[in-house]
């Protein structure tokens, strides 16, 4: 622990008016970025990074951190409103927030998204904040056995979210296993399924499939089920989801979700604390713990607030922990965390294990930012709700036109050109069959997103132990998340709650 | 025969095509290497064959599809703005989006005055001037 | 392969890596009506990273100097690959500059099927920042030298080491050969994340080329050895591998990249003009943030060094896919 002078001076930085100022723009900048289909937070942090060169290093860095964290709000609101998710890791937060939304109740699915979000980054910042040096030293014991012990606990326990049949939920993580390595192999760096093209190199880009699958599917049948009405139902001319009356969040009814949310920031900030997981695999690892430990599994995703509380808290509860090895080693945990590195490096500071000893006025300042971010976020989130409620008000044939506008638009700079809109559009089309035929959509973006991790884990294990398995034996951490996935099958697979694996 | 049972003789197929074919001509084989390339993909491609066989064996869930023409409506905006997409870089970028909001538009039958001239101009054009303008990204 | 005969070439490559890094001061004399319109700046990583900052300055001190527009866009890929592809489709005018890294033509042509370029497809009218590499590892390891390093491995039976990319990668199984030892490199995700094993103790070193500096300066790590000709400042009572008998080294630059067939009269305009940027103030300034300084290797230095390296790398594949 610095001197605590140190400690209220960099606090008080934190307080004058540009800066203020600049955190209010950030935070309404990423809350208006992220709800915007198509757009991503990382596209708002590399565009505000170059205008940030001219600011000082705490005003740039808290204004680069509030787009971050008021992204993290903002995803939700397409995510409920429309179930067009513009990134993956809202996802989760749309199966049980579109539901919500369609029962008139979209005002309130978004306050219990907002409050459940603001708890679990103010959570996190806190344990960033007073805890981050033992938690780091914790997440530096994560090496590459340990984090594919870990990657296996997740696939058991994303084993909840394969949908009605198992069988399927399964084909759908081989479909995720093939897709996921196209690209350059993890042992021998050999390119793999690239048809010989050198977009491919990368693999096939994570922001076309999710928001193909996701919501520019759902966006197709919208659109074609206004050029083709269903019969029998009466073409609405707007989303109508702020029409069945109280559209308030008691306390006492986000207090009777606090042990789904806290156990989903919990979730989030450990996982946020070890380099290279992520929001999307916090949010839907919190989903489904909480959905297959709940008593009625059945009630999630036909409008449960545990379901808006098990992904919100759990996403927006990794924005701070990604912090902790940023600051305490110098190792970015996520894209996000690697360009506020490079922002740091650009105004002269070093990120890495003396940060805290050579700046602890700056990185007090910075805490500071962001617990002030925090504040602002619930403002801004309070004000923006009637703003999107007004946007979704117009006719929804403009409201989805203009959603698929901006996801074109979007993806063309986020999947690099043209060849990832035509992947994006191939993903909407796959996603419309697979809904279709009953195969999850949610199975396959997770294993989408978990395999590239697994399989270098997996590597680089083989490697370190020489393929030697009783090497295990060393790895007590690893051991236990072995036996902690076989409890996950045993208690919450999908057996449990279900008469027959295949329906 | 349900479609389930399609599927999974589908599946099966798709999985013995990946390894006899797919994975040895687009991902390089080594001898007695690990950790190896083809391991994911091949894990994969068992995994259909292994699942393929159980749904082909005792699938037997039907499902409800969409109307054959609204089916053929959502391939008609799909096939639509895949033409959009690909005349992007040769046309420019506000000409297409134009048309393409002027196709949705008549599609979707929408008539009143106000509401059209938001989305075939308003949209397109401000579409443009967030990406060009505000956030200084060129589009073609 | 004649080992010796490959392994000379390193020495002169890392002889121009840090021998006259500011040769070029040629003042910009450009053709009239040059630029007919706005140059655009291409970076081959994505928006926010140590490129894109290199290139977004060197942008706006062009601009100061010359009075030219300069705007700034990313084709990140294939570690650098898709923007030098799309290099290949641009008209040879000289508006379109590339801005990416040596490894991505002296390396990627050989280590990968269809790649549809070569270092030759391309003219350089310079370069702007030198990367240099080094293996270190915990400060509390039971070796601190290369030699030491390698006698450890020789008692273990082998010895890992994190990688984050396939050059490195390369230099970690030539140094094994070198010395006949099991030297396995483990790739990781990114420098980070090879840092991160390192650092939890979960492979015995890494090879990196900046994110350790200030590791050593906290004591929690240590240079076994520096993989270009000369020490480094951070750390100098390291040897080099050169100084050790190993001729393998890994170097890289930040890069300038035209079409092929740029007007030579233009080509000489542009690389005046990135001279005089890579020796202006404010990039030395990014420089020191960066912890080194501005390197320009001019137009016929860049294309010596790719060249060479090329030529190496083109032997080590050629050998392996035999």
């Amino acid at each position: 622990m610095p001197d605590i002078s140190i400690v209220f001076s960099g606090l008080a930085d934190a307080f004058t008016l540009g800066n203020l100022l600049y955190i209010l723009l950030g935070v309404t900048l990423g809350q208006i970025v992220g709800a915007i289909p198509g757009l991503s937070i990382l596209m708002a942090l590399a565009i505000a990074i170059p205008l940030t060169y001219s600011l000082d290093t705490l005003t740039a860095i808290s204004f680069l951190i509030s787009i971050n964290k008021g992204g993290t709000i903002g995803g939700a609101v397409p995510a409920i409103l429309l179930n067009t998710p513009g990134t993956p890791e809202s996802a989760a937060t749309a199966l049980d927030g579109y539901p919500m939304a369609k029962k008139g109740q979209g005002g309130k699915a978004m306050k219990y998204s907002l409050y459940y979000s603001v708890f679990g980054d103010v959570s996190s910042d806190i344990v960033l904040i007073t805890v981050s040096l033992p938690l780091a030293a914790l997440a530096l014991k994560m090496g590459p056995i340990e984090i594919m012990t870990l990657m296996i606990l997740a696939f058991t326990v994303i084993a909840g979210l394969v949908g009605s049949s198992l069988v399927k939920g399964l084909m759908s993580v081989a479909f995720g296993f093939l897709l996921a390595s196209v690209g350059l192999d993890p042992a021998m760096g050999s390119a793999r399924f690239t048809f010989g093209f050198i977009e491919l190199v990368d693999g096939v880009p994570l922001t076309a499939i999710a928001v193909g699958m996701l919501a520019v599917s759902e966006i197709f049948v919208k659109i074609s089920e206004f050029v083709v009405p269903t019969e029998g139902e009466d073409a609405t001319d707007s989303a109508q989801v702020f029409d069945k009356g109280d559209q308030n969040v008691t306390f006492a009814e986000l207090w009777a979700n606090r042990v789904v949310a806290f156990r989903a920031m919990v979730i989030g900030t450990v996982i946020g604390a070890i380099p290279g997981l992520g929001s999307t695999t916090a949010g839907f690892l919190s989903y489904s713990i909480s959905k297959q430990s709940a008593k009625d599994p059945e009630a999630f995703g036909t409008g449960d607030p545990r379901g808006i509380a098990a992904s919100e808290a759990a996403n927006s509860a990794v924005v701070g922990a990604n912090l902790i090895p940023l600051l305490t080693l110098g190792i970015p945990g996520n894209i996000a965390a690697a360009l506020l590195v490079s922002a740091f490096i650009i105004h002269g500071v070093q990120p890495g294990p003396l940060l805290f000893e050579r700046q602890g006025q700056l990185i007090y300042g910075l805490f500071g930012a962001m617990l002030i971010a925090n504040v602002f976020n619930l403002i801004v989130g309070q004000f923006g709700m009637r703003f999107w409620a007004m946007i979704v008000s117009a006719p929804a044939k403009v409201v989805y036109g203009g959603a698929l506008l901006l996801c074109i638009t979007g993806m063309y700079f986020a999947a690099g050109g043209v060849f990832g809109l035509v992947i994006m559009l191939a993903a909407a089309v796959i996603g419309y069959i697979m809904r279709l035929t009953g195969f999850s959509v949610i199975a396959f973006i997770v294993a989408f997103v978990l395999t590239p991790q697994l399989e270098r884990s997996i590597n680089q294990a083989i490697l370190i132990t020489d393929g030697d398995f009783s090497e295990l034996a060393h790895h007590p951490i690893a051991i236990g998340l072995l036996v902690a996935s076989v409890f996950a099958i045993y208690f919450l697979g999908p057996w449990k709650k279900r008469e027959s694996l295949i329906k | 025969m349900t479609l389930d049972r399609i599927i999974g003789g589908i599946a099966v197929a798709f999985g013995g095509f990946l390894l006899l074919y797919g994975i040895p001509a687009n991902v390089r084989m080594v001898q007695n290497a690990m950790p190896y390339p083809a391991m994911f993909p091949q894990v994969a491609a068992w995994m259909f064959v292994g699942l393929g066989l159980i749904q082909l064996l005792v699938g037997k869930a039907t499902f409800t599809f969409p109307s054959g023409k609204q089916f053929a409506a959502f391939l008609g905006v799909i096939f639509l703005v895949l033409i959009m997409v690909l005349l992007l870089e040769r046309l420019g970028y506000v000409p297409v989006a134009i048309g393409l909001m002027v196709a949705i538009t008549l599609l979707s039958k929408e008539r009143r005055p106000l509401w059209v001239l938001v989305m075939v101009l308003g949209l397109p054009v401000g579409v443009w001037l967030l990406f060009e303008q505000i956030l200084q990204r060129p589009l073609p | 392969m004649n080992i010796h005969h490959q392994y000379i070439r390193p020495i002169a490559i890392a002889g121009v890596l840090f021998a006259t890094p500011m040769a070029v001061f040629a003042e910009a004399e450009c053709p009239a009506g040059y630029p007919s319109g706005p140059i655009d700046f291409v970076v081959a990583y994505g928006a926010g990273g140590g490129t894109d900052a290199i290139a977004r300055m060197l942008a706006t001190q062009l601009e100061e100097n010359m009075g030219w527009t300069i705007p700034v866009s990313n084709k990140p890929g294939a570690g650098g690959g898709v923007m030098m592809a799309s290099l290949l489709g641009e008209a040879a005018d000289g508006l379109t500059v590339g801005v990416g890294s040596t490894n991505t033509v002296t390396l990627d042509p050989y280590a990968n099927e269809g790649i549809d370029f070569t270092w030759e497809s391309f003219d350089y009218p310079g370069t702007a920042m030198a990367v240099t590499f080094g293996l270190v590892a915990l400060a509390d390891a039971p070796y601190s030298t290369l030699e030491e390093f390698i006698d450890f491995a020789r008692e273990n039976g082998r010895a890992t080491v994190s990688t984050s990319a396939i050059a490195i990668e390369i230099a970690v199984q030539r140094i094994a050969e070198h010395y006949d030892v099991n030297l396995i490199p483990v790739p990781g995700n990114g420098a980070a994340d090879a840092l991160q094993s390192a650092l939890g103790g979960h492979v015995d070193a890494t090879i990196q080329g900046s994110q350790h500096i200030q590791q050593i300066e906290a004591g929690n790590m240590k240079q076994l050895s520096t993989l270009v000709s000369e020490r480094v400042s951070y750390a100098p009572d390291t040897m080099t591998t050169i100084e050790s008998g190993v001729n393998v080294t890994a170097g890289a630059y930040v890069l300038f990249v035209l079409p092929k067939g740029v007007d030579p009269a233009i080509q000489t305009c542009l690389e005046g003009a990135i001279a005089e940027a890579t020796a202006s103030d404010a990039y030395t300034e990014l420089m020191a943030n960066f912890n080194t300084t501005p390197a320009n290797l001019g137009s016929a230095g860049a294309v010596e060094f790719i060249q060479n390296q090329a030529a190496e790398y083109q032997a080590i594949f050629a050998a392996r896919n035999n």
